[in-house]
């Protein structure tokens, strides 16, 4: 199908009223040509404009939904093996395997000699000024805290058990303040909730990192954009979180100054 | 617990699909409550069924949690591409054999429905520049998209329909889509 033939048939694809025999041409042209997908794109934002009807959704849908994606049809288990398309955390080994163990991407690393009292004086005036909350209280379960509240803590705190709340701080002219929330449930999986953090440029990533016996670990990507969610695992034995700004994929040690730090 | 501003209404889509990437179930129930009654509208509108049009946001909502990847924030706003992914699971249902009979009962119907947007929309001020965008065309190409879009009619059946050579109504629908995109240039269905 040459340029010229495909284009006329563009709305109607982006209106999905183009007949079954006649996609496939046009989706290999589509597939080379940006000025005819950008049409395409074009065309179906106009679309939902005139689509966007709206209708109050009907009850008991959501909870149908999710026992749709808590079933079989979720791919893999969370946050275990999640696929590596969608996820950008690294990988943590367990915290008593042997360095020469680590993964091609390493995740731990011995911390020696000025980089190690940097760290140290950091992580100390962390413990200092950091509170850790105690939070095991009730919270209802994900629904119907869904429905009614909105809250993200609530909801990752009803569908993980007890848990308590981290806060990392940051030291500012005006004093110590509280500039992410990590939710760590009692089974290690931590989730980054809430932070008050700007959004890094593209190609950059915040990196949180733990305190082990003296080592540094990676325990996983947050990306540029501190509003999203993350989720990580606190292996026992960790006993400080902090926050770095690196390259875009991580570092395999820290080369950003510590942003915010907090205590388990 | 109500002093953690962790608030997902303040999130944007496109971090909450990044959260759905890594299984956050929190951020897909957000986006949910965002844009669940667009996608159920749109699938009502087009199946004229409660339990099927239930069925298309069901399915929706599960393949956004699967391939959340398959969005792209640069080709629109997350609502444009649920009501695309509606409408296009909504078409296929109409297709189907057991929905021919009706569909064949609905051509004549639906070809003299008019557009109502203005009391289902959220944003009254975009409906009215929607309204006012498909009054202002053609009369012709208000029938073909009307009948392509919501009739879920491909255009060799809208010809058939309207009377029209295959040839017109392929070109009617893309001057008529093309006219309505500079009439709504700048407005796209709720971006966060």
């Amino acid at each position: 199908m040459n340029h010229e033939e495909a284009a006329t048939l563009l709305a109607a694809y982006a209106l999905d009223a183009l007949p079954d025999d006649e996609v496939a041409a046009l989706e290999e042209h589509l597939a080379r040509c940006p000025s005819c997908r950008s049409e395409v794109d074009g065309h179906r934002r106009t679309a939902a404009l005139l689509g966007d009807v709206g209708a109050p959704a009907p009850e008991g849908l959501w909870d149908r939904i999710a026992a749709d994606i808590a079933g079989g049809a979720r791919p893999v288990s969370a946050p275990d093996l999640p696929p590596v398309a969608t996820r950008r955390l690294v990988a943590v080994p367990a915290l008593d395997e042997v360095p020469q163990a680590a993964p091609a991407r390493p995740a731990r690393w011995p911390l020696t000699g000025a980089l190690a009292a940097a760290a140290a004086a950091v992580v100390l005036a962390a413990v200092l000024l950091t509170q850790v909350l105690n939070v095991d209280s009730q919270v209802q379960h994900l629904r119907s805290a869904l429905r009614s509240t909105g809250l993200a803590t609530a909801i990752v705190a009803a569908d993980n058990g007890p848990h308590r709340t981290i806060e990392l701080t940051s030291a500012t002219t005006s004093g110590r303040h509280t500039v992410v929330r990590v939710l760590e449930s009692s089974d290690g999986t931590a989730y980054w909730v809430w932070s008050s953090m700007a959004k890094l440029p593209v190609g950059r990533t915040y990196q949180i990192w733990g305190l082990s016996h003296g080592k540094i670990v990676s325990l996983g990507l947050a990306g540029n954009d501190p509003h999203a969610y993350s989720v990580f695992r606190v292996e026992p034995g960790i006993t400080e979180l902090m926050v770095t700004a690196e390259p875009a994929g991580g570092t395999p040690v820290p080369t950003g100054p510590v942003l915010a730090a907090g205590t388990l | 617990m109500s002093d953690v501003p962790t608030d997902l209404a303040e999130t944007s889509d496109a971090s909450l699909v990044i959260a759905v990437g890594r299984w956050q179930e929190v951020a897909l129930a957000e986006l949910y409550r965002r844009h669940a009654g667009a996608v159920y509208g749109l699938a009502r509108r087009l199946l004229r069924d409660e339990r099927l049009a239930e069925e298309v946001t069901q399915e929706v909502f599960v393949r956004l949690w699967q391939a959340p990847d398959r969005f792209d924030p640069a080709r629109g706003s997350l609502r444009s591409y649920l009501l695309s992914v509606t409408h296009g699971r909504a078409v296929d249902l109409l297709r189907s054999e057991s929905s021919r009979r009706a569909r064949e009962d609905r051509a004549a119907a639906t070809a003299e429905a008019s557009y109502d947007l203005e009391h289902e929309m959220m944003d009254l001020l975009t409906a009215e520049r929607v309204r006012e965008a498909v009054a202002s065309l053609p009369h012709a190409e208000q029938e073909v998209i009307e009948l392509a879009y919501f009739g879920g009619h491909t255009y060799r059946e809208v010809a058939r329909i309207t009377n029209t050579p295959e040839g017109t109504t392929k070109t009617r629908i893309r001057s008529g889509m093309r006219r309505l995109q500079a009439a709504l240039d700048g407005i796209e269905v709720e971006a966060r």
